[in-house]
């Protein structure tokens, strides 16, 4: 990665490490309660939910990886960012009411609970469970990893360094304020992104000459690179649509978030704001990338040695030294929100759910443990990261999938489906973890189980969804609680 | 609301979609993609009564142009030919930032329109809390 040599940009970083602590002490005098630290206390207004779930969802791989696909493989990855225009509206529309509405109810703080109040029973809590903490360990670390790179990058010390002084103010804030921390975070950066990402649009255009010229030079180069399913061919592009289109509704970051609003009815226009906000991100994964391939192409920079070089080279080199501080510190802002909601939800999980499936009661001193399980998550995946490097990578790329997978029938579709049973929510989540673990492994080992470009998460979820449904009809349904059939019919 | 017939037609078109996807048919595979995202949305809607038929005509109509752009993705890209632009992209790659992107806000706006008579109405709501909320 280069290095950034400029005083502004350290200073804009710098800034915001030193926010996030003044949140971490501001709402961890807001964190009395486990309800505060998992579920903010329900408390939070419409503005504060549709940034935070934004946020959540567009972590670094949105500002890094992003912009790399673009610049490899041109409008294929397009396929993942614009659906979020309809993906995020399909979240509220599958999940946002009844979980909502679920958590006047009963006593419910996480989605393993919720699976526990719609199913009954201990096995669908611990499948859940089991699979959160899979895709937690595997996004924690692959964020832990790019914290490092990132302020490595920045402020030009070596890893351990820059992990140290991240995950410091990372741990000081999420261990202090839990997700009331991580909500406002998410607040501060997607706004600080939402003008960022339209000025660096502004300056690709003009970097690239306009986006006219932009397409004449990727069309000379490639026709494929800038046609509509780039250079990675239709099959991909569209089975990352459906993968990214309907699993959206199965990231835990995004759907737990909709269960913090302090009304149901501001739900509303929830689903409107947050697709047509992520589309402002959008623009700036897809102008980046664009704008650096026609650079190279046209001889005017060198060749990246690596994609994901492509948005620090573009900020470092091609935009004014202010614009690149903001938005290296929103880099930074994205990759810690994700990371913190990931910690929390790994948190209740170790601390809440397991404890609840096993034991049928909570810990004794819940709060405490919940902020002990945090620092140990954190402390975890850091040596994940720095001493398997290998499975980290393997989990961060099926984290997204086996999400998908695992919750978008057993919630998207249990909580719309009376007839949904138990067994199925078990069946399609350990079919989820199977497939995503199989066909991910035996890829990296040069034996591809599927035609090129068929994403692996897109069949592991079709593959779940089938599995629910044919094993719902299959296995005898159970009288369900009063307050959850009632539930199922609002 | 007795669902099964909309879950049993999710489970079909993914078993469509998979065996699409396996045969290396990306085209039907992203169609069936839209329909089963369709008939997810109509699943949610109907579980908590029947939706307006507006509802789903408008549900029906989505699905419909956006098939319909992704074949016209198919059709306007010709990379042997000469580029031919629409707002400075490629006419193919036109279609995904200036239909499928728009259309696809569409439905997080009639999300917002349905919200008070068909997602959650304020009798409902009450009704339901005053019945069964944690006092």
């Amino acid at each position: 990665m280069p290095t950034a040599d400029s005083q502004l940009i350290i200073a804009c970083v710098v800034a915001y490490l030193a926010i996030c602590a003044v949140v971490g002490i501001w709402a961890m005098r807001r964190t009395v309660s486990t309800a505060d630290f998992f579920l903010a206390g329900k408390s939070l207004g419409p503005l504060v939910v549709v940034m935070a779930t934004i946020s959540s969802v567009m972590s670094g791989f949105g500002f890094v990886g992003g912009p790399g696909l673009v610049y490899e493989s041109g409008s294929s990855s397009l396929w993942m960012v614009f659906v979020a225009a309809f993906s995020l509206p399909v979240v509220f529309m599958l999940t946002g009411k009844r979980l909502r509405l679920l958590v006047e109810i009963r006593d419910i703080l996480t989605l393993p609970e919720a699976i526990s109040a719609r199913y009954g029973g201990r096995w669908p809590t611990l499948a859940m469970s089991g699979a959160i903490i899979l895709g937690v360990l595997g996004y924690l670390g692959t964020q832990v990893l790019a914290i490092g790179t990132v302020l490595q990058a920045v402020l030009g010390i070596d890893l351990l360094a820059a992990l140290a002084i991240g995950l410091s103010v990372l741990a000081f804030y999420s261990i202090a304020g839990g997700i009331v921390a991580g909500v406002y975070t998410d607040l501060f950066q997607g706004l600080l992104m939402l003008g960022a990402a339209v000025a660096v649009l502004m300056q690709c255009l003009k970097v690239g000459g306009g986006m006219l010229a932009i397409s004449e030079t990727l069309w000379a180069m490639d026709p494929d690179f800038i046609g509509p399913w780039g250079a990675r061919g239709e099959m991909a592009a569209l089975s990352w649509m459906l993968l990214f289109g309907i699993g959206a509704a199965g990231q835990p970051h995004a759907v737990t978030k909709l269960m913090m609003l302090k009304d149901i009815r501001q739900l509303k226009w929830g689903a409107l704001a947050s697709g047509a906000g992520y589309m402002v991100l959008a623009m700036l994964w897809m102008g980046i990338g664009l704008s650096m391939r026609t650079l190279v192409a046209r001889g005017e920079h060198p060749a990246l040695d690596n994609p994901d070089l492509a948005a620090p080279t573009f900020l470092l080199y091609y935009t004014p030294e202010l614009l690149a501080g903001i938005v290296f510190a929103g880099l930074l802002a994205a990759i810690m929100s994700t990371a913190d909601s990931f910690l929390n939800l790994g948190a209740a999980a170790v601390v809440r759910d397991i404890p609840m499936a096993v034991r049928g009661r909570p810990l004794v001193r819940e709060l405490f443990w919940s902020r002990v399980a945090t620092g140990g998550l954190l402390l975890l995946s850091a040596l994940f990261a720095l001493y398997m490097e290998n499975l980290i990578a393997l989990l961060g790329t099926f984290g997204w999938g086996t999400f998908a997978a695992a919750i978008v029938p057993s919630i998207c579709i249990g909580m719309n489906w009376k007839r949904a049973t138990g067994q199925a929510c078990v069946a399609s989540i350990a079919t989820s973890i199977v497939l995503n673990f199989v066909l991910e492994v035996s890829a990296r080992h040069g034996v591809p189980l599927l035609p090129p470009g068929l994403a692996v998460g897109a069949v592991a979820l079709l593959a779940s969804t089938l599995v629910f449904v044919l094993v719902s009809l299959a296995t005898p349904r159970r009288e369900l609680a009063t307050d959850i059939d009632a539930l199922l019919d609002v | 609301m007795n669902n099964s017939p909309l879950a049993v037609l999710a489970a079909a078109v993914s078993l469509v979609a998979l065996l699409a996807g396996l045969a290396g048919r990306a085209a039907l595979l992203g169609m069936a993609a839209v329909v089963l995202i369709a008939v997810l949305c109509a699943l949610a809607l109907r579980s908590a009564g029947q939706p307006s038929r507006r509802t789903y005509a408008y549900l029906a109509g989505f699905a419909t142009v956006f098939c319909s752009l992704l074949a016209l993705g198919f059709f306007l890209h010709d990379p042997s030919g000469p580029l031919v632009t629409i707002g400075g992209f490629p006419a193919g790659t036109a279609m995904l930032l200036y239909g499928i992107t728009p259309l696809g806000v569409t439905l997080g706006l009639v999300y917002g329109l349905i919200f008070d008579t068909e997602i959650l109405s304020k009798h409902k709501q009450r009704e339901f809390l005053d019945r069964f909320a944690k006092k």
